[in-house]
């Protein structure tokens, strides 16, 4: 199979991918989930059950996102130099 | 209440932190955007007793200022907060001088007991860090194995690690350290012999392998 990228393209391709993850999306999702913790009145408990909800939803989110970069990081360096 | 700063390069989680630590009763000094900053800010009067760290920042990341701190503040305690849950980055910040480490998506209620227990007992391990610390003592027989090569190196020791795996000449590297070339000839056989190494490719090895410098 050709692919119409050198290793190294493919290599920081995959890198910059994981670092975006582990950089911008999975720590916006942890903010949010800051968010979420805090109720109407700006504490971080109390909150009902749609907020609890909400909260697993990012937890498992973040988690995944955790799981996806990781995967890439490890192909990355599975990629041997041409 | 709790003097806290915080070192995070993610403005917006930072301060969503800040204000999750001022809800928990504790007061934020100030807030970094990373390590060089900090260490600007910080003031030798009004020291913080916790400092919650972030470990990929720009300029001056986790590592570099946990031990910068830890030479020259060792009563700042450092929490590191990180998205980061692999073996390599935990010890690295425990060898660095951290007392605990949590991450980033970790609850409210697992910061404070964090926070509390490093102001109380001196260091905070959970679950997370105590199954790695497990994993890594059990490691530890082999041989081969990468955690037993990391060896805590100062901040100077560190930026002429990083140097030594560019394509700048000793020569240059003196320049860029702002040092004599003789100077960087101690900051190398200092190196050489704290890692038992003899090359300039043994050095890079170990900071490929150790994760200070990225490939």
């Amino acid at each position: 199979m050709k692919c119409a990228l050198t290793n190294a393209q493919i290599k920081d391709r995959l890198e910059n991918s994981a670092k975006t993850i582990y950089d911008e999306v999975a720590q916006n999702l942890c903010l949010i989930k800051l968010i979420l913790a805090r109720n109407e009145s700006g504490q971080f408990h109390g909150h009902n059950e749609n907020y609890r909800r909400c909260l697993e939803l990012v937890s498992n989110s973040i988690t995944q996102l955790r799981q996806v970069a990781d995967s890439l990081n490890e192909i990355k360096n599975e990629i041997q130099p041409e | 209440m709790i003097k806290i700063a915080l070192v995070d390069d993610h403005s917006l989680l930072r301060m969503g932190l800040a204000s999750l630590m001022e809800s928990q009763g504790n007061t934020v000094l100030f807030e970094a955007d990373n390590g060089k900053e900090f260490v600007n800010k910080l003031d030798a009067n009004n020291l913080p007793q916790i400092v919650l760290m972030d470990i990929n920042m720009p300029e001056m990341d986790g590592f570099e200022t946990t031990q910068w701190l830890k030479q020259h503040y060792p009563g700042v305690l450092v929490l590191a907060l990180s998205m980061y849950d692999n073996e390599t980055s935990i010890i690295r910040m425990l060898k660095c001088g951290a007392k605990g480490y949590i991450l980033k998506d970790s609850e409210p209620a697992e910061l404070k007991t964090a926070i509390d227990n490093i102001l109380s007992k001196g260091f905070y391990y959970s679950d997370l860090v105590s199954g790695k610390l497990m994993h890594a003592i059990n490691k530890m027989d082999d041989e081969t194995d990468d955690l037993k090569n990391l060896v805590p190196l100062n901040e100077r020791e560190t930026t002429f690690l990083k140097y030594t795996c560019t394509e700048l000449t000793y020569r240059e590297i003196a320049d860029k350290m702002f040092v004599s070339p003789r100077t960087i000839d101690g900051y190398r056989d200092a190196l050489f012999e704290k890692l038992k190494l003899k090359t300039r490719v043994g050095l890079v090895m170990y900071a490929i392998k150790n994760g200070i410098v990225n490939v």
